[in-house]
């Protein structure tokens, strides 16, 4: 089993696609921060100078402020799990479920996963040394993340002038787990489609429907019959929501209404570590019971 | 240089895809020191064998074992005893061929990983081992994938088409290196489809057909049944209409110069007693020993597959 960690590890760090995910992450981490930042700034100013184009909708130039004043606050390293730890989170939601199609996939698409179990690779070892990998990336991906935005919010709070005091690592590292702990079902799924169907490409594509459908539909059962949201907060977006929400810092434009209907904690651990299992029990058998042939 | 050993064997091995039977009852040995050729035409069912070998298919009925260790049971230990090149070599393209054969070393342990630059050197890869695989000719991917088979100095090699894209030297630096791995005390099961290769340097060749065994026995002893015969004679059809009647003919032919007669070896003596008492004289009956490939494509062309001469 070491020794195919070893080899997998030794095969997943030379390949490019990881690399790209992890610098798509960080520079988009700055771009997000240096966008929000200069976006509300340029509207504040606009508001403050009554140069802001006339909407008889909005509300009061002074609420816009306000409400902008507060946005802007959320750039703050203290405020980290508001807009920061969001963004990690949605971003690698897509990141997770592309990689880890990718990472079982390709091994079909190149023909890899016969040679690789001819030199001896027992299937469930194998499997498992894929799962430990993708955990393992994931990992690497939250921590890459977090101290991008970490990075981009000390730099553009010092642009903008904010007070950059108050940041916790401890808090922003328990927002990290949380995060992490929300992949694992997603990976374990697009995982599973991509073993499957023995394609990179459609584990990517059925995870990325999957996940944006199941987000949707949760939330339209939820906000059009209260009654749904026993039956919606047993599938995986809600406990997702659930587990990443942080103690009096809901993430920044979340509905408080809807936060209010979320499964505890509990319910969303034991639910999220039930689809996950699941799903990796799923993939071990059909691994196992799968003739490797050419076709 | 073959010992009494065997290396891999396999025993009422079958194969069902739904209704299709891709293998039937094979039972095969390799013995340590020879070289096996395994014959047939495509979808004969040769892949699925080694695929079931190799426990990437999952055998049906039957066993398969190396040293002793069945494939299923102790696949571990079966498989660490064993390398195998496939019909389609597949290695990470984004990784060199030194790298590829590493990542296939962390996996077999043991001195796998000293033994990488060596094997690259001794498959002429040492001046590319470090270009990316995706870059390699058809001929250095084979000889990438021989290499692999050979990290974790196996007792047994399979070669599925080790032949394939490579130019005449090359094919032969592999015929070479095939009975090279013999002569070091490794059986080798080599199914291949160019069989003037196989000729040259199998022991024996098992030949097999919509997964059954038609034929199997020493080169010597599958060419035999098959000679054939140029004999020149007056009234070549009253000629014909006598020898299709005697023992060991199995065909009789029309040609420019006379008659081709096919039949068991050692059967000229036989055809001229026959003319003489008929008053027809053969002014030459020249043997022609079947080659390999005569052989495999009249028992393989044979409708009924139990008529073959299968030992």
């Amino acid at each position: 089993m070491l020794r195919l960690l070893r080899s997998e590890v030794y095969r997943l760090v030379r390949r490019w696609m990881p690399w790209v995910l992890l610098g798509i992450t960080v520079l988009l981490a700055f771009l997000l921060y240096e966008l929000v930042w200069l976006t509300t700034n340029a509207q504040l100013e606009a508001l403050r100078s009554g140069s802001a184009p006339a909407n008889p909708n909005a509300p009061p130039p002074e609420v816009q402020i306000r409400s902008i004043e507060g946005a802007i606050q959320t750039l703050r390293p203290a405020q980290l799990t508001r807009l920061g730890v969001g963004l990690v989170a949605g971003l690698g939601t897509i990141v997770v479920i592309v990689f880890s199609a990718s990472h079982l996939g390709t091994e079909w698409v190149w023909g890899t996963l016969r040679t690789v179990l001819a030199a001896g690779a027992g299937r469930a070892q194998l499997l498992a040394s894929k799962y430990l990998t993708l955990v393992g990336f994931a990992l690497v991906y939250v921590v890459v993340g977090l101290a991008a935005t970490t990075a981009a919010s000390f730099l553009v709070s010092s642009q903008a002038g904010l007070d950059t005091s108050g940041y916790d690592i401890g808090v922003v590292a328990s927002a990290g787990a949380r995060t992490l702990f929300g992949f694992l079902p997603y990976m374990a799924l697009a995982a599973l489609i991509a073993l499957w169907f023995r394609s990179a490409g459609g584990g990517i594509a059925a995870g990325l429907v999957i996940n944006f459908t199941e987000s949707l539909v949760t939330q339209l059962l939820v906000q059009f019959n209260k009654d749904f949201v026993s039956v919606a907060n047993f599938g995986i977006s809600r406990n997702v929501q659930a587990i990443s929400r942080v103690a009096d810092a809901p993430p920044a434009g979340a509905n408080p209404s809807v936060l209010a209907t979320l499964p505890d904690q509990t319910q969303a651990v034991v639910v999220l570590v039930l689809w996950t299992i699941l799903f990796v029990a799923l993939g071990f058998w059909r691994l196992r019971t799968r003739d490797i042939t050419l076709s | 240089m073959t010992s009494s050993e065997v290396v891999l064997r396999t025993s009422g091995l079958v194969k069902r895809f739904g209704t299709l039977t891709a293998v039937d009852r094979l039972d095969l040995e390799v013995h340590r020191g020879e070289v096996v050729g395994l014959l047939g035409p495509n979808g004969a069912g040769k892949s699925t064998t080694i695929g079931m070998i190799l426990g990437l298919v999952r055998p049906t009925a039957g066993t398969a074992s190396v040293l002793g260790k069945d494939v299923v049971a102790h696949r571990e230990e079966a498989l660490a005893a064993l390398g195998a090149m496939l019909e389609v070599t597949s290695f990470y393209p984004h990784l060199t061929g030194r790298q590829n054969l590493t990542a296939l070393a962390m996996l077999r342990g043991g001195g796998a990983l000293s033994r990488v630059d060596g094997l690259l050197k001794r498959l002429g890869l040492g001046d590319r081992g470090g270009s990316k695989f995706r870059t390699y000719s058809l001929g250095m991917r084979q000889r990438l994938g021989i290499a692999s088979t050979l990290l974790s100095d196996p007792a047994v090699v399979i070669l599925d088409e080790p032949g394939n894209g490579l130019d005449p030297a090359g094919q032969r630096e592999i015929r070479e290196l095939t009975r090279e791995l013999a002569s070091e005390g490794r059986g080798v099961l080599l199914a291949s489809h160019l069989l003037h290769e196989v000729e040259l340097v199998c022991d024996r060749v098992v030949v097999i057909q919509k997964g059954r065994i038609i034929a199997a026995g020493t080169i010597a002893e599958i060419t035999r049944g098959g000679s054939s015969y140029q004999i020149v004679v007056s009234e070549p059809d009253r000629a014909a209409e006598i020898l299709r009647g005697l023992d060991g003919v199995r065909e009789v032919r029309r040609t420019d110069r006379g008659l081709e007669v096919v039949a068991d070896a050692d059967r000229g003596d036989q055809f001229n007693r026959a003319l003489v008492a008929a008053s027809l004289y053969a002014s030459a009956i020249i043997p022609r020993q079947s080659s390999l490939e005569d052989v495999f494509l009249e028992l393989t062309e044979e409708e009924s597959p139990g008529a073959a001469p299968a030992s």
